[in-house]
């Protein structure tokens, strides 16, 4: 019962704005739906507390494949905690986006271990390739060490890999 | 405990860390990112010390002391990383500037000149604020900002700290720039600031004294220091973390709001009316022209407003005027239009007219109810501390309002009744305690009267029968009830303003709380208590100087012993002994020409009075009417006589703030012009009067100055009489204090009440919800209120560009549903009509507002007020006019 | 009904025997296709021979593999798959002294019945039927030290916890396994995870807790669905939440998802982020152990801790403090890649010799056929080959200087490999990953990028000076972390530039 988003039993569907400002104040319908149906959804699935502000981004990321910042503000209502401390907690987490991902990602592991096997002529290898809908980048350690070279592809990671069609074959599917 | 400095011993409190024992000691050491009222952060690195027996460097901030601990702040080692931090530090910003502050000294006194490193590229300056910048390039990223605004001070946490590693930075959400992000511009952050990273957009100038005094606007009753230069002027404001009100913290208009000071507009000279037009005289000519033309008026055709803006002195003296010079008790002041039905209640039920509690009760409560106030806008310090309580203490908060005020935003649950209904709600919820036996038998039983009577009436209103009546659903009511009378720890707080007592139904309203507080006994302890908060620096001691038409100072109601009372004290001269009329009622004596002369001090009812068109042709019905202000003002545009006062920066007096903490104001400045404090102004009137009728009354108003007036009015007021300038030096006392030894007192009713024993219940049934219904021509209930950036009608605020620029236009907040239905656009220029007047606004679409309300605030801005439509229906019982509540038209213009 | 006889009667009310066949599935060698051989054996197995899910036995170097007690091969026709039985991977496995990854591979990591008919959860028992006090001693005993990299022994940690009066106790198991080289915490959880709920229970009840957090690398997806599972199937046959094992002791095990970042390894940093706030170390004093989550006491204990628990409790501290040598009693997961032939995590006594093991277990031909080791990832340093030899993995500076065994990773760095190169690599990951605080380690380790990033040559680069800085990071940071990120520049500065660490002036 403490738990939850203040409102009134009758005025369920209204709920008030953090911000002061105008220019944050929403006169679109739609909008305003999409904000309230979120803050309903937040407040059936995690309860009132900051200690849930973790779970509740990674559900916000599950569901948006990012954190969007509308949702950030609703999220913040929800839980009491202020939208900039939300965000700023967010900004300190690797694993978390604030800017919707490319199409497709190909991540090449750059750790020592990869390095050791080859992750440099495949980074030089991939370096070309980087298009429209396909981001190839580096990252650091995937923990992928002992079956190194380590390439990923949304998220999936490939094994042992060589620079060559094998590995582009991977990308395509 | 004892502790070893650089092997020099010296005492120290338990539970120090090593910093305040090396500041004890007087040893200087870097101490960046430690504010020395806040949590240490451990984030500068650069109070790093050596403790025998203790391996590395650690930093002497977050380090608790140890009995006998042998620390040296310095060697070869040890200096030699501190250098290199600090050069580090001094890396992050631009080596262009010269003047950081405190990093500036600390980069001095440790030998550090020129750049080791190139100094990093940093995000832009963000300059949207008006007041003030945040410059990235000055930054050394000490986090204090943050901690200020988040559980350092204010817990408003609109900015934080943002990013990691070097891309680290101090930003609001989403790295919108400031004006976009929830800022109240309170300037907390800038105040913490070691670098001047974040610094007011002026030069800084130099200061030649500092003055410790009391903020001027709301009834927290802040403390500040004033910085003056060496020719008289103020150029900055300081919190004062030595104020027990305010704990160091300011607001908005606390801390930018005092240039108004120094406004050109400023009164300097007497005027006097010649042949229509107000013309400059000199203080004999108007003062020997009021004292010819006042001999005329004495007694009841005579009234005086008196201002809650001025000191308890001014109030004295001005209360003892009318009375005993002009032998009128026609005498009041504004808290006839904020708080009247309160104290009317608190005087039936209590016998007392003030708050029962403290702000620190706020923050010891366990539960909070803030019903009809939006403290974040209108007491913002306060505000605060209720915030400490919920965040840090996890205190529960109720709030009851019909708008989604911001404090919505911490609240657990927040009930939204129509306007109106507040008798019925309350009623509600204490139908609700007594159902489920959570009613404090015990101090029903031992220390109230009345119940009986009451719960007969209570008894019908049950939660779905209320929630017919209020909108408010059952369930939340039922909730809330039992959150208020059983609060997981301490006590229950009930805080309240204007959205209670600006209605017909006000007195009804008040009573209806203080029931809640007697059938939960949640009065007379920490933690609990009766809050009604004050909205004007010194209403809560005009009232208690007097400043009634029916009591003497310290509440002394008129009658024979009272009047014996003061007559002796004053000289043996006779007192009127009948109670005077109230402001609301002197307006319509004025029209049925009962009274014709009228001396109006720091009051301009032509702005506050409801329905203005009508107020105006009143008030100009007026034979003499006399208006001592600090600025020319609509109600002295049309005086005869207008007296320039001295405003709260040049002179010494004391404010009494809303939790009865009488403070010191002191004299800061020359007073502008040829202005006078308003106790002095009176006195040579008096003195004047008394001469040309030979009353003999001029020894009754010679005072050395006006320590000498406080220590006449607190003989007379028991409440007050252990309370001297002396005493108040070592900062406020919160009244009664009744003997020079006795501390203050936190909280009252702990034994009993100043009616007697037992408190009383009063009942009342929910009437009309107001005394104007929406109609088909006037289809939208108009609220009214205040907001952040103006105090009241804005004649001060106005004046103050840093607040004119964060609101310089008339606000209208609609619910979007509304801007849908009567096709207004969002931003559009405005009509707002009611059966009284005329206003224009910029439209705000607003989810605060639910469909079929507005809300205006009642500043006047570009020459529209929203007094012009409010309706001066009145409580039957405070005669306070129905602000709340009218009904009006939106028109595109 | 006692505990032990809990255990059997669950064991006897199994609904199907153990899987005949297992497929070792984990994080390496998902990546090499070991899901694929396990829907290949799905559709090709007749229903009369049931297969399941194993974790890697740290022989990834050999993965995919297939656990089985009989020949499956026909039903493997063409698919690319390696037995246990294989001498490479049962030599590799038998060389090692398996206590936490003990059965890890060839028991079932998705069903608890392999788990308890080896001995599973009867060191729980033991433990309910004797009083708290008494496991705490016999853990003191043990010598047993903290496995997640300071080695700080158990029994005083949780002593201080136990000493600190309050409601509330709290027990956070430390699996945000995110040093970079290393990879043993993943195997662990997705090979035994019951024996990580075991092993935390078992510390839950000794320390009287009362509460349990696991707290999983964002990245370990794996991990956190075998843990997941695991935990349900511990509920549905109550080893967890009310009245375990028909005890009084109830408790349940909350298990949360971590959002990247070295820095959440750091203790205190791990209790911010499970508060919901910023990524950041907190100030200390106050330790966990005194005021941590939600300011109650809290013991933080890494997964290959907890799981040394259940055998100390079954064979007894004597047994245990056999293992090893005497300053840290057991075993370490080594967890080695690099320019090795037979990368893969190999659980070795404390004290073996670094050479030896870069040798035996990387499957090199002598450890002349590296140039250097990077121990212990980014918070320590490299150490040329040659200097392997006279060193031991246990607590601390290994080396006595700059070089630390963390939680135990070590990378074989090749003939070729560009040292400096590598150390560059860890330095900016440090600098990436530093929370952004306290301005040493912020700025600092930027700066000591910029110091080395010129590129032509080593001579070009003012080596007092990195000295001089990485010192004074070393020296001034805020947490843990931070007091280490000079290593990797001070190792370097050590091994392989002539110069005293910050000679320049006068050294720290």
């Amino acid at each position: 019962m403490d738990k939850r988003w203040p409102y009134t039993g009758i005025e369920i569907e209204k709920f008030g704005y953090r911000m002061l400002n105008r220019s944050n104040m929403s006169s679109n319908n739609e909008e305003r739906k999409r904000r309230n149906d979120l803050r309903r959804e937040l407040i059936d699935k995690f309860p009132r507390d900051r200690s849930y502000l973790l779970p509740a981004l990674h559900f916000l990321q599950e569901k948006f494949a990012y954190l969007p910042d509308w949702g950030l503000e609703v999220l913040g209502w929800h839980l009491g905690v202020p939208a900039s401390e939300v965000y700023g907690t967010a900004t300190t987490y690797t694993e978390l986006l604030l800017s919707p991902p490319a199409q497709k990602t190909v991540s090449v592991c750059d750790g020592v271990a990869c390095r050791e096997n080859g992750a440099t002529q495949i980074l030089e290898f991939l370096s070309n390739k980087t298009n429209s809908d396909l981001k190839v980048q580096k990252t650091d350690c995937a923990f992928m060490c002992s079956v190194a070279p380590a390439v990923s592809v949304n998220h999936r990671w490939f094994g042992r890999q060589v620079p060559g069609d094998v590995l582009l074959r991977l990308i395509e599917n | 405990m004892e502790v070893f400095i650089n092997g020099k011993e010296i005492q120290v409190p338990e539970h120090s860390s090593v910093l305040d024992s090396i500041n004890i000691s007087g040893t200087a050491i870097s101490q960046l990112c430690k504010d020395p009222d806040m949590k240490p952060i451990g984030a500068c690195r650069t109070c790093l010390v050596e403790i025998e027996g203790v391996r590395g460097y650690p930093a002497s901030c977050s380090t608790p002391i140890l009995q006998g601990m042998k620390i040296s702040t310095t060697g070869n080692k040890l200096d030699l990383i501190r250098k290199s931090v600090l050069e580090l530090t001094a890396g992050m910003v631009d080596s262009d500037k010269d003047d950081y502050r405190e990093l500036s000294r600390v980069m001095e006194s440790n030998s550090i000149n020129g750049q080791v490193w190139k100094s990093r590229s940093r995000e832009e300056t963000d300059a949207s604020n008006p007041i003030f910048n945040i410059a990235m390039d000055s930054c050394i990223l000490c986090g204090r900002c943050a901690q200020a605004c988040q559980t350092g001070h204010q817990f408003i946490g609109a900015i934080d700290v943002l990013g990691t590693s070097n891309q680290t930075r101090i930003g609001t959400f989403m790295d919108k720039p400031l004006l976009e992000s929830i800022c109240t511009t309170c300037g907390q952050c800038l105040s913490v600031c070691p670098t001047g990273a974040i610094s007011t957009k002026e030069e800084p100038a130099v200061i030649e004294r500092t003055v410790t005094t009391t903020c001027p606007y709301c009834g927290v009753g802040c403390g500040i220091k004033a910085q003056v230069t060496s020719d008289d002027t103020i150029v900055e404001m300081l919190d004062d973390p030595e104020n027990d009100s305010s704990l160091g913290m300011l607001c908005v208009k606390g801390r930018f709001g005092y240039t108004f000071v120094h406004h050109e507009d400023r009164l300097t000279e007497p005027l006097v009316r010649k042949n229509g037009s107000l013309q400059r005289v000199t203080w004999d000519e108007a003062l020997d022209f009021i004292a010819d033309k006042l001999a005329a008026y004495e007694g009841d055709s005579f009234a005086t407003l008196c201002s809650a803006k001025a000191t308890n002195e001014d109030g004295y003296i001005q209360q003892k005027f009318s009375r005993l010079v002009m032998q009128s008790n026609h005498i009041d002041h504004c808290t006839r239009l904020c708080h009247s039905p309160s104290v009317e209640a608190m005087l039936t039920s209590l016998g007392s007219g003030a708050t029962s509690n403290s702000y620190i009760d706020y923050e010891e409560a366990g539960c909070l109810v803030i019903i009809g106030s939006d403290a974040n806008s209108n007491h913002p310090v306060a505000a605060s501390r209720m915030r400490r309580a919920v965040v840090e203490r996890g205190a529960k908060l109720i709030v009851i309002n019909p708008r989604r005020i911001d404090m919505c935003d911490y609240a657990d649950i927040w009930l939204r009744p129509r306007p109106g209904t507040d008798v019925a709600l309350l009623n509600g919820m204490a139908n609700v305690i007594l159902e489920n036996g959570l009613a404090d038998e015990d101090f029903i039983k031992t220390r109230t009267e009345g119940f009986d009577d009451w719960s007969d009436i209570v008894n019908k209103y049950t939660p779905e029968y209320v929630e017919a009546i209020t909108g408010v659903a059952a369930a939340d009511i039922i909730d809330a009830a039992n959150m208020y009378a059983t609060p997981p720890f301490s006590g229950s707080c009930l805080i309240w303003g204007m959205g209670i007592t600006q209605h017909t139904m006000g007195t009804a309203n008040a009573h209806g709380l203080l029931n809640l507080a007697f059938a939960t006994g949640q009065l007379g302890k920490p933690g609990s208590g009766i809050s009604p908060l004050r909205g004007q620096n010194n209403v809560q001691g005009c009232g208690d100087a007097g400043c009634l038409p029916n009591a003497f100072p310290g509440y002394q109601t008129i009658n024979a012993d009272s009047v014996e009372k003061f007559s002796t004290a004053w000289g043996g001269n006779p007192l009127p002994d009948k109670a005077g009329l109230v402001v609301t009622d002197m307006v319509r004596e004025i029209d049925n020409g009962r009274i014709k002369a009228m001396y109006i001090t720091g009051e301009n009812p032509l702005l506050s009075e409801p329905d203005l068109n009508h107020a105006e042709e009143s008030f100009k019905k007026l034979e003499l009417l006399i208006v001592q202000d600090i600025f020319l003002h609509e109600t002295a545009q049309i005086a005869d006589v207008v007296l320039p006062a001295c405003s709260f920066a040049e002179k010494d007096g004391t404010f009494t703030n809303s939790e009865r903490r009488v403070q010191r104001v002191r004299e800061t400045i020359k007073p502008v012009g040829s202005s006078r404090a308003d106790w002095e102004i009176i006195c040579d009137l008096a003195r004047r009067i008394s001469a040309k009728k030979s009353l003999g009354l001029g020894d009754q108003f010679e005072y050395r100055d006006a320590s000498a007036i406080w220590d006449e009015m607190s003989l007379l007021t028991p409440m007050l009489a252990g309370i001297n300038y002396d005493r108040l030096e070592g900062g406020g006392i919160q009244w009664p204090c009744p003997d020079l030894d006795h501390p203050g007192t936190r909280f009252l009713y702990e034994q009993d009440f100043p009616r007697g024993a037992r408190a009383k219940f009063v009942g009342f049934d929910q009437g009309p919800a107001s005394d104007e219904l929406p109609t088909d021509r006037f289809p939208l209930i108009l609220n009214t209120g205040r907001i952040l950036y103006h105090w009241h009608g804005g004649t001060i605020t106005k004046r103050a560009e840093g607040l004119l620029a964060r609101a310089s236009e008339l606000l209208i907040s609609i619910s979007p549903e509304d801007g849908e239905k009567y096709q207004v656009e969002d931003g559009e220029w405005i009509t707002v009509k009611s059966r009284r007047g005329t206003i224009e606004g910029r439209v705000s679409y607003s989810d605060k507002m639910r469909s079929g309300e507005i809300f205006v605030p009642f500043v006047k801005l570009q020459e529209h007020a929203v007094n012009f439509l409010t309706n001066a229906a009145l409580d039957p019982d405070s005669r306070i006019p129905e602000y709340k509540v009218c009904a009006v038209r939106l028109e595109r213009n | 009904m006692n505990s032990q006889d809990f255990i059997t009667s669950v064991a006897n009310r199994a609904v199907k025997n153990p899987a005949e066949i297992l497929v070792q599935v984990a994080q390496c060698s998902i990546a090499v296709g070991a899901q694929e051989i396990y829907r290949t054996l799905e559709e090709r197995l007749p229903a009369s021979i049931a297969v399941d899910y194993a974790g890697c036995d740290g022989a990834c170097f050999a993965g995919p593999k297939i656990h089985s007690e009989k020949d499956v091969s026909e039903y493997l026709e063409g698919v690319r798959v390696t037995s246990t039985g294989d001498s490479n991977v049962s030599n590799y496995i038998n060389s090692q002294t398996r206590i936490v990854l003990e059965h890890a591979g060839n028991i079932s990591a998705c069903d608890i019945y392999g788990y308890i008919t080896n001995k599973g959860f009867s060191a729980l028992a033991k433990v309910l039927s004797q009083p708290p006090e008494q496991t705490v001693d016999m853990v003191e005993e043990s010598g047993l030290r903290g496995r997640g990299g300071a080695y700080f022994p158990v029994s005083i940690k949780w002593r201080s916890a136990i000493s600190t009066v309050s409601k509330e106790r709290h027990l956070v198991i430390n699996a945000e396994e995110g040093e970079p080289g290393v990879f043993k915490d993943r195997h662990v959880m997705e090979s035994v995870p019951f024996r990580l709920i075991e092993g935390a229970l078992i510390a839950a009840y000794s320390t009287e807790a009362t509460s349990i957090r696991l707290y999983v690398n964002a990245e370990a997806h794996l991990s956190y669905q075998r843990m997941l599972n695991a935990l349900e199937i511990c509920r549905s046959k109550g080893f967890l939440g009310p009245n375990i094992m028909g005890s009084r002791f109830t408790i349940d095990i909350e298990i949360l998802k971590g959002a990247g970042g070295y820095v959440c390894g750091e203790e205190s940093t791990l209790l911010n982020t499970i508060e919901g706030k910023r990524r950041e170390p907190r100030l200390r004093p106050p330790f966990p152990t005194e005021s941590g989550l939600n300011q109650q006491p809290t013991i933080i204990n890494n997964v290959e801790t907890l799981c040394n628990l259940p055998w100390i409790v079954l064979n007894g501290p004597d047994e245990f403090k056999k293992i090893g040598d005497l300053d840290t009693p057991g075993t370490k997961i080594m967890s080695i890649s690099g320019s090795v032939s037979t990368p893969g995590v190999a659980e070795l006594p404390m004290g073996s010799n670094l050479a030896e093991l870069m040798v035996k277990f990387g499957g090199i031909a002598s450890i002349n056929a590296l140039s250097a080791i990077a121990v212990g990832g980014p918070s320590s340093g490299v150490i040329p080959s040659s200097e392997s030899l006279n060193l031991s993995i246990g607590p601390g500076f290994i080396d006595g200087k700059s070089v630390m065994l963390g939680a135990g990773g070590v990378i074989g760095l090749s003939q070729d490999t560009n040292v400096l190169d590598v150390v560059r690599k860890l330095s900016e990951y440090n600098a990436k990953e530093s929370c952004g605080k306290c301005t040493p380690c912020r700025e600092g380790t930027s700066r000591l990028l910029e110091l080395m990033a010129n590129d032509s040559g080593d001579d070009s680069i003012n080596w007092d000076g990195i000295g001089q800085l990485a010192e004074v990071i070393n020296a001034a940071s805020l947490c843990g972390l931070g007091q280490a990120a000079g290593n990797p520049v001070l190792s370097y500065g050590s091994y392989f530039q002539e110069v005293s660490p910050g000679s320049q002036r006068g050294g720290i």
